[in-house]
């Protein structure tokens, strides 16, 4: 893929945010509304394009793991709210970053879906309860790629807080359709490009039933030369 | 080169030549000799040792290339640096196979490892495979092949093969099974898989239509994607269980992202058994139990389970157990507990279920126990059911007093009988006891009649829940909703 390629090129071990989002857009995978912008023109156009709420974040492909750095402004609500949102990212990071500028996605369940790369069997697709919980619980499982959607189905099922995909506490069951096409794609990501090492889709949030990657990280295999 | 073949001749040589026999007691030379000596092995027995003409009343030579006639297989026990120079002498004898039973080499460095790989090479290019190194062995009870360190009499005959990575637990397991009636028919430790590994008997037994179930000791698999291949096909045919050992070593390499720091081996194996329909046991003891159940029970086709107990708190900590092990102990319907009140069962005892039998105070019946166990299997709302609290403890002598003599007698008919239910209804019927076939002379009595009695209570349970979940599996069956 070219994104990949590129990045490659340019000496990168992991591709931005936004890249990341491409790759998974790439392949089917339901992401976040979210356009770059360089400076403030570049904001209001993204701001009209999208609409609010937004959430702004400092974009680059260094920055792993932004909430730590405080690069990220959520529920912005209004044009003057992202213009000062905008200048605290820009003077955090220093001018010449750019900013990521996103759809808010709304809902309670956070997911992770990622990918890693086995000696032995080669890509593996995880899934799991995600967010800020998902280190401290380890609410995971694997399957070997490619999978199937009964493995997909299953893969689901297998986790612990699986009950948290049916229709609770008010709100819509989780579309497993759309989830395990999710996860049949990573696993196709993982087959296909033999740069990618590992992907965190971290969170998937899900909003009136649908899943939507709302960060992502790829990360590449460092270059044997 | 023609794989199956070359895999007979570990379990099914005409001719098999122990490089580095010898009565030394103590040594690995003799051990496969003793192993070979007790079973009814038909074919050519070629001691080989440089130092002596007799070994164990057989004549021996001083080297491979002195036998003349056709040797299939070659045990070398000998020490490291002897074994490339017999390799090559299998080479020039032609042999099919070599099992390697030294030990030094790839699990131990570096350099052994590129040892190991070297004479796998040497081998391979004379069409010849080879086990190991660091094995003890392969045993077929089928055809009275046993080049192993375990004597024959102390291993059962079983449909069950097994493929192991390491050996030594094994036999334990296999020796204190035969008094309980487990045990497996064929067996092959694969070591530090050179050249062979777990894959290719896999495959062989999956074949093999003497063979009914699988169990395996796993540590590392070598080939990945050709075991997925092959053990996707075979668990799709007969039962494959399985010990993943090294379970707590994680070895999350340095990742830059969660996913990767999240993938210890543990995980990942587990998500691969699920996909590929092995069934992952927590533990070794378990192994040759499940597989004895996958193949001698019938399916299993619901989470249900109906217990009948003599004491009542066997009944709560059954059921803690198997609910715990994700099955479930519903609560007989009005219409059924009726039936068993009329079949017997007085208003104080509980027909709820557990159903305990001895609060009836009908211990000398023979019939009542027989007609709940009737009623309860043909309802309708059970998948299983297990008995419990059965057996007084002591073994009986010479003066034993009649009355237990009498209240043995009658203790052994009813479990009989509700064990003959399992056939009679198609529906598994599990037998319990506190007490080992040494405690208990009704439990000692049973066992011998081939009758399985079962010691823990979470034992049970895991073989139960088991049962459920590679029936669940099975095209065309029938998933009684837990709730039904």
């Amino acid at each position: 893929m070219k994104i990949i390629e590129k990045a490659l090129e340019e000496g990168r071990s992991t591709l931005s945010e936004y890249e990341s989002k491409q790759v998974l857009s790439d392949y089917g995978i339901p992401v976040t509304k979210e356009l770059l912008a360089k400076d403030l023109k570049g904001l209001m156009d993204a701001t009209r394009e999208i609409g609010f709420p937004l959430v702004l974040k400092g974009c680059s492909s260094d920055i792993a793991h932004k909430t730590e750095e405080g690069l990220i402004k959520v529920d912005i609500r209004s044009n003057e709210e992202a213009v000062s949102a905008f200048s605290e990212i820009l003077a955090r990071m220093g001018t010449g970053t750019n900013v990521l500028v996103q759809e808010m996605v709304k809902g309670h369940r956070e997911l992770v879906i990622g990918l890693t790369r086995d000696p032995q069997f080669g890509p593996c697709v995880m899934f799991g309860l995600g967010g800020i919980f998902t280190e401290i619980l380890k609410d995971i499982s694997f399957r070997v790629a490619p999978l199937e959607k009964r493995d997909a189905l299953e893969m689901m099922k297998d986790i612990k807080g699986h009950k948290i995909l049916e229709a609770v506490r008010g709100m819509e069951a989780a579309d497993l359709d759309m989830l395990s096409h999710i996860l049949i794609k990573m696993g196709q990501i993982g087959l296909e490009n033999k740069s990618v090492r590992e992907i965190d889709v971290n969170p998937v949030i899900i909003s009136g039933g649908k899943p939507v990657a709302v960060d992502a990280l790829v990360v590449l295999e460092e270059r044997k030369d | 080169m023609k794989p199956k073949s070359h895999l007979e001749a570990f379990l099914n040589p005409k001719s098999v030549a122990v490089v580095g026999a010898t009565e030394r007691p103590g040594a690995w030379g003799s051990f496969i000799m003793g192993g070979l000596f007790s079973t009814n092995y038909q074919g050519k027995i070629y001691p080989i040792n440089h130092q002596t003409d007799r070994v164990f009343g057989l004549n021996s030579y001083k080297s491979l290339n002195d036998v003349d006639g056709e040797v299939e297989l070659a045990v070398l026990a000998i020490p490291e640096e002897s074994v490339e120079e017999a390799i090559k002498s299998c080479c020039r004898k032609r042999v099919k196979g070599i099992t390697v039973i030294t030990a030094g080499f790839g699990e131990t460095s570096e350099r052994g490892q590129k040892k190991q790989e070297a004479l796998a090479g040497l081998a391979r290019s004379n069409g010849i495979r080879l086990l190991g190194p660091n094995v003890s062995g392969t045993f077929n009870l089928y055809t009275g092949f046993n080049a192993s360190a375990t004597p024959a009499d102390n291993l059962l005959r079983t449909p069950i093969a097994a493929v192991c990575q390491g050996g030594y637990a094994f036999y334990d397991m296999l020796s204190s099974g035969l008094a309980k009636g487990l045990g497996a028919g064929k067996f092959i430790h694969t070591g530090n898989e050179c050249d062979l590994t777990v894959t290719d008997f896999l495959e062989y037994f999956g074949r093999d239509p003497e063979v009914k179930s699988i169990v395996m000791y796993l540590e590392a698999v070598r080939d990945g994607s050709h075991f997925v291949e092959i053990a996707r096909e075979v668990s799709a045919i007969k039962p494959i269980v399985v010990y993943k050992g090294g379970r707590t070593s994680g070895s999350a390499r340095a990742a830059q992202s969660h996913t990767g720091a999240l993938s210890g081996k543990k995980e990942i194996y587990e998500g691969l058994f699920h996909q590929i329909g092995i069934l992952n046991s927590p533990t070794m003891e378990l192994l040759l139990p499940v597989a004895h159940a996958l193949i001698e029970r019938p399916p299993m086709r619901g989470p249900r389970v109906a217990i009948i107990t003599v004491g009542g708190s066997w009944g709560v900590t059954l059921t803690d157990a198997l609910e715990e092990a994700g099955l479930t102990v519903p609560e007989l319907s009005p219409k059924l507990q009726e039936r068993l009140r009329s079949a017997g069962m007085p208003p104080r005892a509980s027909t709820r279920n557990p159903v305990d039998f001895g609060a009836s105070g009908l211990f000398l019946s023979l019939d009542t126990p027989l007609a709940l166990g009737s009623e309860i299997l043909s309802s309708g709302e059970v998948d299983a059911l297990v008995v419990h609290g059965i057996g007084r403890p002591g073994m009986h002598a010479a003066d034993t007093q009649d009355e237990r003599r009498i209240f043995l007698d009658i203790e052994k008919q009813q479990i009989q009988g509700l064990n003959d239910l399992q056939k009679k209804t198609g529906l598994p019927v599990l037998i319990g006891s506190h007490y080992s076939q040494w405690e208990s002379q009704a439990i000692c009595d049973l066992t011998k009649q081939g009758i399985r009695v079962y010691n823990n209570l979470s034992e049970i349970a895991q073989i139960l829940a088991f049962m459920v979940e590679y029936w669940r599996k099975k095209p065309g069956s029938e998933i009684h909703d837990s709730t039904a």
